[in-house]
């Protein structure tokens, strides 16, 4: 439903709640997020929401930040990050808290300038919710790149999906609107986990019972999402990723401190 | 052409059932490895982990760790499919610069399973 995978949530249960060892919970996680993804993006893909050649575009830079994460890990300390990143979000779900969602900005077609009009990103979807079709343009696709870039590194240094940066940076700074926005990021993330899922794969360390186990409960939460996600109205959308990313920036300061 | 449109024939609706059918491929042997696991008793642990060689072997002799390995397998090949069907569907479109970047996409991720590889 917020295209962020699940993974950092995903984590801790398994290390916390089962007791599991936390290679086999990255590994899991990392199975599961493109289960999410995968399954939200399909609905969204034939629903019209997703932003395809957006997502084509963002995907390439969250695979190469991926690259650079997976070497710099073993130059940077762990704790750092994620209390860089903890802050990151607290202030990210402030801003999104305190702003209007991108969708409300959208105009009618005639109203479009012929620059618009030409852009490879405009996007155009239809919101179940609000009945209502909806027009907007992309702007600022080198900061969304770099955000992307950030978000694929993130992904390698600390194994968390990269949709809580990709979506704030869509929403916010590109003006994609909030489900638009969800609904690429959904796209993307899937894309980003692959490299290090057939890593986990080849090195013995995926447990198939695990796997299989927390995919379904995966499944069946990512299809309730999907469906909820028509049925909700971008502004409490933002209400509700402005909570879940305050609480992720609560679990990132537990995991810098070491009590996670 | 603005992207983003309700279409089950264009791009989204071929890449959406591309991901679609993965994932509930995937999905029924999970659950049919799962449920093979239980009915058989396996005397693997739940946390027990498996090389991708013990997989293929698994898969070979039918057994339920193999069921759900081929599940896996499935899912993690899923977005590279995806990949390779929005390369094909922008070739046909004559989308080149779509077409370049999934190819690149592509490129990286090979490049950043070598590199994880090694690191």
């Amino acid at each position: 439903m917020l295209g962020i995978g699940g993974g950092v949530f995903l984590v801790p249960i398994l290390t916390l709640g089962f007791g599991i060892d936390i290679k086999v919970a990255a590994a899991t996680s990392l199975v599961t997020i493109i289960v999410t993804s995968s399954t939200s993006a399909s609905r969204y893909l034939e629903g019209g929401l997703v932003n395809v050649n957006l997502g084509v575009f963002l995907e390439l830079f969250a695979v190469l930040g991926g690259i650079v994460g997976a070497i710099v890990v073993f130059y940077l300390q762990d704790y750092v990050i994620e209390a860089v990143f903890g802050a990151a979000l607290i202030y990210t779900a402030f801003y999104i808290w305190r702003t209007k969602d991108a969708g409300s900005r959208c105009r009618p077609e005639a109203d479009k300038g012929p620059r618009e009009k030409r852009s490879r990103f405009r996007g155009r979807f239809y919101d179940d919710c609000q009945k209502e079709a909806f027009e907007y343009d992309v702007k600022r696709i080198g900061p969304g790149a770099g955000a992307s870039f950030v978000a694929g590194n993130l992904s390698g240094l600390i194994g968390i999906g990269g949709g809580i940066v990709n979506v704030p940076a869509m929403n916010l700074m590109m003006g994609v609107p909030m489900k638009a926005a969800v609904s690429t990021s959904n796209f993307i993330i899937g894309v980003t986990a692959v490299a290090s899922a057939l890593v986990y794969l080849s090195n013995g360390l995926m447990a198939p019972a695990i796997t299989a186990a927390a995919s379904i409960g995966i499944f069946i939460g990512a299809m309730i999402g999907t469906r909820l996600l028509a049925k909700t109205r971008g502004e409490t959308l933002r209400t509700v990723f402005a909570m879940t990313i305050s609480v992720i920036a609560v679990l990132m300061f537990l995991r810098a401190g070491g009590w996670l | 052409m603005p992207t983003g449109s309700k279409s089950g024939s264009g791009m989204e609706g071929v890449l959406g059932r591309v991901l679609h059918y993965c994932i509930a491929i995937a999905i029924a042997l999970f659950v049919i490895g799962l449920g093979y696991l239980v009915a058989t008793a396996s005397q693997a642990g739940l946390d027990e982990q498996f090389s991708l060689q013990q997989i293929v072997d698994s898969i070979t002799s039918i057994r339920p760790e193999g069921i759900i390995g081929l599940g896996i397998i499935v899912v993690v090949v899923t977005p590279i499919l995806r990949i390779v069907a929005t390369t094909i569907m922008s070739l046909k479109r004559r989308d080149t610069v779509v077409a370049l970047l999934t190819i690149l996409s592509f490129l990286s991720i090979t490049i950043a399973f070598i590199v994880k590889t090694l690191s």
